[in-house]
């Protein structure tokens, strides 16, 4: 397959689960999570290039390990989840100083940054696939639940729905997903292409289904037009996805009500 | 039968005693109001019972089940005291969130059917809600958000349903029409325990009556004793008043 059609195809499927994940986040309140994660997924990268283990399987196991300790701290401080989130990011963002001193191939810590969406292999398209069609059946199959534990995660106990088990599985979800879509959109990027569509969703939208279809429309719209800008004019296409996002969403912004 | 019993339960937080060798029952078709000053742990007692809390002793058995075995989660259903406190921008409808109350009757992954659309629409009309089916939960008034949490708690048909304060924040009006819409499902066989401090629009509705005293015991009484009781209070005091 041509590396354009590729270069499509993953940001297509990306834009259809990042938003899924990121309207459970931002309606717990977790909005920063991305950002925890994905640094703690470039933390993994360094440490992974630092010695000579395979930077995405460490970024990964970084992310998983960042999104327990979240969850961890969350259930210590309920009402304040943010409060997990900023300590895991200031964490990352340690590991990621200290170990990114050592690593010697500094471009391909960069591709980390901001992505390579451009320049996808073969591999990474299978494994972007599978996972995207993993999450999406998550997604459809965990709905109720989700939507239960996110408005009244007492009223989710007492219903009988398995909370502690359904947020650990969308826990690990969302720390694979922030990891393997840092590698095509950028560690910088992915927070941004989680919360962004959820915002302008929920402006226009009138019901819980309706804010996450709209929010999947919107990453669409986003990721589609950054690309066309991307080929258009060679600018970077991750940074040019989520400034297209942040325009409509100011576009947006005097149509909310208060 | 009874379907809820409470036997010697104690309970504590990690620095105050709250509740104090507790035992009581509840039996088929009663309607408990259970009153305290605040702070009492009515509302600790309700955790307790589904199981959000786990007591220091003692037993809690619903339908026979102890609570912690309990699976017939729609035969429960649950008004918490905070149920209006969610975030004033979440995006979801009065419908829908009425269809999250039949989770207890679902599997994890099943999706709602037309039958189930139905009982969210019957459920909706019980509370006078049918309206505002379609409406953000957020741009309702506290009182239509309260009946809004009352149906999601109905439409699951449960057997017992327990509330925390639902009638707090609700007009004089609407606070008659929901003690009239329980006391009428009590007549239709539903098990109710109600905490409460509203007590003067509840009692001619209710069986039982669940006093918790500041040191965490609990004396149960009938409804009709209570009533004597507090005329007999209410008296005394007027006696005194006219000397
Ligand atoms: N999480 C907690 N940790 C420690 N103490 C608590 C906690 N929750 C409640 N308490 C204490 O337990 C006691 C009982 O609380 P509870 O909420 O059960 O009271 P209540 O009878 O429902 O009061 P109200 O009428 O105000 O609703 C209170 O004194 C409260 O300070
Ligand atoms: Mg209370």
């Amino acid at each position: 397959m041509a590396f354009m059609q590729r270069a499509v195809m993953v940001a297509v499927l990306i834009s259809i689960i990042t938003p899924m994940i990121g309207n459970v986040i931002v309606l717990k309140r977790l909005s920063t999570i991305g950002d925890a994660l994905s640094h703690a997924g470039l933390a993994g990268v360094a440490i992974g290039l630092c010695f000579g283990a395979d930077p995405v399987i460490s970024a990964v196991i970084m992310s998983i390990a960042a999104a327990l300790i979240i969850e961890f701290i969350r259930r210590k401080f309920e009402g304040y989840a943010e409060m997990a989130t900023a300590v895991t990011l200031s964490f990352a963002v340690g590991m990621t100083a200290v170990f990114s001193g050592f690593v010697k191939d500094a471009a391909s810590f960069n591709s980390f940054l901001f992505g390579s969406i451009v320049a996808i292999s073969q591999t990474e398209l299978y494994v972007t696939v599978i996972l995207c069609l993993v999450v999406l059946a998550a997604g459809i199959l965990l709905y109720r639940a989700l939507f239960f534990i996110t408005f009244d995660e007492q009223g989710a106990k007492a219903a009988g729905i398995p909370v502690g088990a359904v947020n650990t599985v969308f826990t690990l979800m969302t720390a694979v997903v922030v990891a393997v879509a840092s590698r095509t959109v950028g560690a910088l990027l992915i927070s941004s292409l989680m919360i962004i569509p959820v915002a302008c969703s929920m402006i226009v939208s009138k019901s819980y289904l309706g804010n996450l279809i709209m929010s999947v429309v919107f990453a669409l719209i986003f990721t589609i037009t950054g690309l066309i800008i991307t080929a258009l004019y060679d600018v970077r296409p991750g940074g040019t996805i989520v400034l297209t996002g942040i325009a409509v969403l100011i576009a947006l912004l005097p149509f909310k009500k208060r | 039968m009874s379907v809820l019993t409470v036997d010697k339960l104690n309970f504590s937080y990690p620095d105050k005693k709250i509740l104090n060798d507790l035992s009581f029952a509840v039996d088929e078709g009663d309607f408990l109001c259970v009153v305290g000053t605040n702070g009492t742990g009515k509302s600790t007692l309700l955790k307790l019972i589904l199981g959000f809390l786990a007591p220091d002793s003692g037993s809690i058995q619903i339908e026979g089940v102890p609570n912690d075995k309990f699976k017939n989660h729609g035969d429960i259903a649950y008004v918490s005291q905070k149920a209006t406190a969610f975030n004033r921008d979440f995006p979801a409808t009065a419908e829908e969130i009425v269809g999250l109350g039949l989770s207890g009757r679902l599997s994890l992954f099943k999706k709602l059917n037309a039958a189930n659309k139905a009982q969210v629409a019957e459920a909706l009309e019980r509370v006078g809600m049918s309206g505002y089916a379609k409406k953000l939960i957020g741009r309702l008034s506290g009182g239509q958000q309260q009946r809004v949490f009352i149906a999601r708690a109905l439409v699951s048909q449960p057997r017992i349903l327990f509330l925390d304060e639902p009638t707090v924040g609700i007009d004089a009006e609407a606070v008659d029409s929901i003690c009239c819409l329980l006391g009428e499902l009590n007549k239709n066989g539903l098990t109710i325990v109600m905490v409460t401090h509203d007590i003067s629009s509840t009692i001619y509705h209710a069986d039982k009556v669940l006093k918790i005293s500041e040191n965490g015991c609990g004396t149960l009484v009938s409804a009709h004793d209570y009533i004597a009781d507090f005329r007999f209070a209410h008296d005394r005091g007027s006696e005194h008043g006219n000397i």
